[in-house]
């Protein structure tokens, strides 16, 4: 078998993964970055394409079909499951090239679940201890923003100009006032003005289908350009790990990969292995490496969000021209506005789909022209907002491998257990029933309200190889360092102990800047 | 060409883009590079009854008007005829022998789907089930349509802009 020699094996190249690897390649490490996914190029995303340019009018997920190669959408079980489904991207830059990236700070509160509302668990760190992290990640991916001097959406200093309002978020934020919602300009890692060799954005309202110019942030955009210019990034695409593989100290000595498409397998030697490839893959690869398991946690602690989307056309708007309104697609969000109790932890975002298709088409009852003239005059009201919600963090909810079921590669396949508990369905029901009085507020025709029942986790799937300050307890420590083999680090999503009504992604990153500055550190006094 | 010309023209020169990410990216919508506005389109699972039947209806659904072309014009019979062909063999089934119903029936089929759609907010009936697949393909593939988008909705999105579209009227705010 083919071994060769780095002083870094990054695994996975999304949001955690491109942070880590620039930082280190700065830092002056031989770094080896493995993608089980590979490039696809800004000049072949679909993004701008209309739907009849594409073979299936964009329907079937056909936008975004390049990002999930091969059988990855189908080699993985649910298993006595509620209705959940979870992301395994699988492309150069994960899922910071298929995002809408929104990036909002945890609050203070965020952090001390068990502290504060006796629930779950608290994090290994404050946010006073992560703040001057959030603010290096913000300058660094560049932020559009303002501060709104939100309690429990703490702001950054290093904001772009905000997004502007569109007609129907200025009549949302007029409108729902009495609800102490407050309706904000989104903190999104796009760009209002050039930042950092990056153009601004166009505003063609495609951002989930990948952002051709990079005006939204990316791994292969932002971060690898800097990792490549230290020469000592190494870019190992259509690498899949199998195994991270053990010295007889117990110490990580490498990764053994499968290419994905020679299907030959090959050992990386490493110093340092970090790991990065999201909740899902990287408790598989935990796993099915046996490792780094003392506590039994690896697999456990499953949580993210759950979401419900309305739909609302404001008759204020109907059958006006209002020009095109796609922008940066959601340009506000409804932070978190009820800090009474726990059941008040989520947040709207609102009209992350665009204009193109005419949803309400989908709705309206009946045929010939009338229907077609409703459906027209209709069109300038579009409102969409989708509630997120916390879900909290069980033990039984979990990701396990299945040895006896290979996916194409021959490596056994997670199987995801997840069941709602009664907090999550409360907390829900808040949402929803904020949502239906946002409907008596605004005087719009509903089409679609949040079903009954939550589903999650939108892509925002959490834990699964938790934090903590308790090797009994946890995985890893503060710094994403596991507690059992001390060269091996994971900072992605799995480490969260807790999730909030907050998108994830940035205190991916911040933690994963956080954990770059402890391995350089550690490096430099030959500690690691 | 998914972007205009006018507007490659307008963001080249402003400079902001490198021009082969941008001209290179309007050639990249479809592996196949055919797309789907069915010039030449070879029917694959409706009968020639079928097709013409089944356009009938879509045109009844949403028809050529005064605002614009309707569901013929814009080639629906065609997109559903490529959605059933890649789907599901269930799909296939339920479409045949809605069709069927029309097909059979003693009534005209103007009075079958007015009939049919009387049903539309509970569906209790095949007939009643089948209306709803048939709208729901129409609309799918009416509004995806260069008709559909352009001459229909007049939708004028999908554009490089220079700022972000903003409200600008006091009676919002």
């Amino acid at each position: 078998m083919p071994v060769q020699n780095y002083d870094v094996c990054v695994i996975g190249s999304g949001a955690a993964g491109g942070i880590v690897t620039k930082e280190l390649c700065e830092g002056g490490a031989k770094v080896i970055l493995l993608e089980a996914g590979a490039e696809v190029k800004p000049s072949q995303f679909r993004s701008h394409c209309w739907p009849y340019e594409l073979e299936n009018r964009g329907y079937r997920s056909e936008k975004q079909d390049l990002f999930y190669p091969g059988d990855v959408r189908s080699s993985i079980r649910y298993e006595q499951s509620d209705s959940v489904s979870v992301d395994r991207i699988r492309v150069l830059g994960g899922r910071t090239v298929h995002w809408n990236a929104v990036v909002l700070r945890y609050s203070p509160t965020d952090f001390r679940e068990r502290s504060l509302n006796g629930i779950e668990a608290d994090w290994p760190f404050s946010y006073e201890e992560i703040a001057p992290y959030y603010d290096r990640i913000e300058k660094m991916i560049g932020v559009c923003g303002n501060d709104d001097g939100i309690d429990t959406l703490p702001a950054g200093k290093n904001y772009l100009p905000p997004l502007p309002l569109r007609c129907s978020e200025q009549i949302l934020r007029r409108d729902i006032k009495g609800m102490g919602a407050k309706v904000i300009s989104v903190r999104k890692a796009l760009l209002t003005r050039d930042y950092d060799n990056r153009p601004a954005c166009h505003y063609c309202g495609h951002c989930m289908d990948g952002c051709d110019v990079s005006a939204i942030y990316s791994t292969p955009g932002s971060m690898l350009p800097k990792a490549r210019r230290t020469g000592n990034l190494t870019l190992r695409q259509n690498a899949l790990a199998r195994e991270i593989l053990l010295d007889k100290a117990g110490l990580a000595r490498g990764v053994s990969i499968v290419d994905r498409q020679t299907g030959k397998e090959e050992e990386i030697r490493v110093k340092i292995v970090v790991v990065c490839c999201a909740s899902i893959e990287s408790a598989r690869l935990l796993l099915n490496s046996k490792i780094a398991n003392s506590s039994g946690v690896v697999g456990r602690y499953l949580h993210g969000h759950s979401t419900g989307q309305m739909f609302l056309y404001l008759k204020e708007l109907q059958g006006k021209a209002t020009g095109n309104q796609d922008g940066a697609l959601d340009q506000c969000l409804i932070p978190r506005w009820d800090t009474k109790s726990y059941k008040g932890t989520y947040d709207f975002q609102v009209n992350y789909s665009g204009f193109m298709f005419p949803f309400q088409a989908r709705a309206v009852r009946g045929y010939g022209s009338a229907f077609k003239q409703r459906v027209r005059e209709m069109e300038p009201g579009f409102l969409m907002m989708g509630g997120y919600c916390k879900v909290t963090a069980h033990p039984d909810n979990r990701v396990t491998v299945d040895p006896n079921t290979k996916d194409a590669n021959g490596i056994p396949i997670p199987v995801v257990h997840f069941r709602f508990h009664d907090m999550d369905k409360e907390i829900y029901a808040s949402m929803r029933a904020s949502a239906l009085e946002m409907t008596t507020q605004l005087k719009a025709d509903v089409t679609a309200l949040p079903p009954a029942t939550l589903s999650g986790f939108a892509s925002h799937e959490n834990g699964t190889i938790r934090m903590g300050t308790d090797p009994k307890t946890s995985v890893l420590n503060g710094y994403c360092q596991s507690h059992d083999v001390k060269n091996l680090f994971v900072t992605d999503g799995s480490t969260f102990p807790t999730s909030s009504e907050k998108n994830p992604t940035l205190t991916i990153m911040a933690q994963s800047l956080r954990a770059a500055d402890y391995i350089k550190e550690k490096r430099k006094r030959r500690e690691l | 060409m998914s972007l205009e010309r006018r507007t490659l023209l307008k963001v080249l020169s402003a400079g902001a883009v490198a021009p082969e990410a941008l001209l290179s990216a309007a050639s990249h919508c479809s592996s196949s590079g055919l797309g789907t506005e069915f010039d030449n389109y070879q029917f694959a699972f409706f009968t020639a009854a079928e097709q013409a039947l089944a356009g009938k209806l879509m045109e009844l659904i949403i028809p050529a008007d005064s605002h614009s072309p309707g569901a013929l014009a814009a080639r629906v019979p065609a997109f559903a005829d490529m959605m059933l062909a890649r789907g599901s063999e269930n799909a296939r089934k339920a479409w045949r022998s809605g069709l069927a119903a029309f097909q059979t029936s003693k009534q005209s089929p103007e009075e079958t789907l007015a009939q049919a759609a009387s049903e539309e907010e509970s569906p209790m009936s095949d007939l009643g089930r089948f209306f709803v697949e048939l709208k729901r393909m129409t609309v799918d593939g009416y509004y995806t349509s260069k008709i559909g988008i352009t001459d229909e909705l007049r939708y004028d999105g999908n554009q490089h802009l220079t700022a972000a579209p903003q409200c600008t009227h006091p009676e919002h705010q």
